[in-house]
């Protein structure tokens, strides 16, 4: 599985994905759930990084949470919980 | 201080220098287009910033001219509802009628202008008006006011 190489740990944000700070954004665990949850896919955008989009709750709202990893597994590009 | 609103080649990014500060700390509701985040004033509905992912590498490369505006805020229709400042909301859930002219094969529909260092997003063409909400958002409106494009002219671009 791609996200046993891979540690939320260690990752930082972009600037770009970085601010606003929202409560989820801080939270490793949550990081490392949708990583492990499986393989990411191409990003559509055409970026070389590795993207994951999951289903999920936050807050009683139902959505997605969309993660995109730079290709050198260091940085967070886009971090989002999208409600539907 | 005047915020500096930058776009990054390197992490593929819009965002303000100094930063946007804490969701929590004003009454801002986000709505997503894809991967970038229109935030928007909550009272009165008005556009504040755009920052987020936004790779232009399936850009159409083309030069992109500054329409006619005119300057004054953009404000979304949006009925009131209870709303979590942590959450972004899909933009075109709320304003279905845009997403035509913003999405193409599942992406955003973009332009970028390299010698003008400009972005275009959506349609440009059958828009009946374009107003000018700062120094780097021009929105593109129908006349009902639903957007069509956006225009984003970052004041420095890093490559």
């Amino acid at each position: 599985m791609w996200g046993r190489n891979i540690s939320a740990e260690n990752l930082k944000y972009s600037n770009s994905a970085k601010y606003p700070i929202r409560p989820y954004q801080d939270s490793p665990t949550a990081i490392q759930d949708i990583i492990d949850s499986g393989s990411p896919t191409v990003d559509p955008r055409g970026s070389d990084g590795l993207w994951w989009e999951v289903e999920g709750t936050y807050n009683g709202s139902q959505g997605y949470y969309e993660l995109l990893i730079s290709p050198d597994k260091t940085t967070i590009w886009h971090f989002l919980f999208k409600s539907n | 201080m005047k915020r500096k609103m930058i776009y990054n080649f390197n992490e593929h990014g819009l965002y303000y220098d100094p930063a946007l500060k804490s969701q929590n700390d004003k009454d801002k509701i986000v709505f997503a287009m894809d991967t970038l985040q229109l935030e928007f004033e909550y009272k009165n509905r008005r556009l504040l910033s755009i920052f987020g992912f936004l790779p232009l590498i399936k850009s159409i490369k083309k030069e992109i001219i500054i329409p006619d505006f005119t300057v004054e805020q953009f404000h979304i229709a949006l009925d009131d509802f209870s709303y979590d400042k942590s959450i972004a909301y899909d933009f075109f859930g709320f304003f279905p009628n845009s997403k035509e002219d913003f999405i193409n094969d599942g992406i955003l529909n973009i332009t970028y202008d390299d010698a003008a260092k400009r972005i275009l997003i959506g349609d440009i063409q059958n828009v009946a008006k374009f107003v000018k909400i700062d120094d780097n958002i021009i929105c593109g409106c129908h006349l009902n006011g639903e957007l069509k494009s956006l225009i984003i002219q970052p004041d420095e671009v890093i490559k």
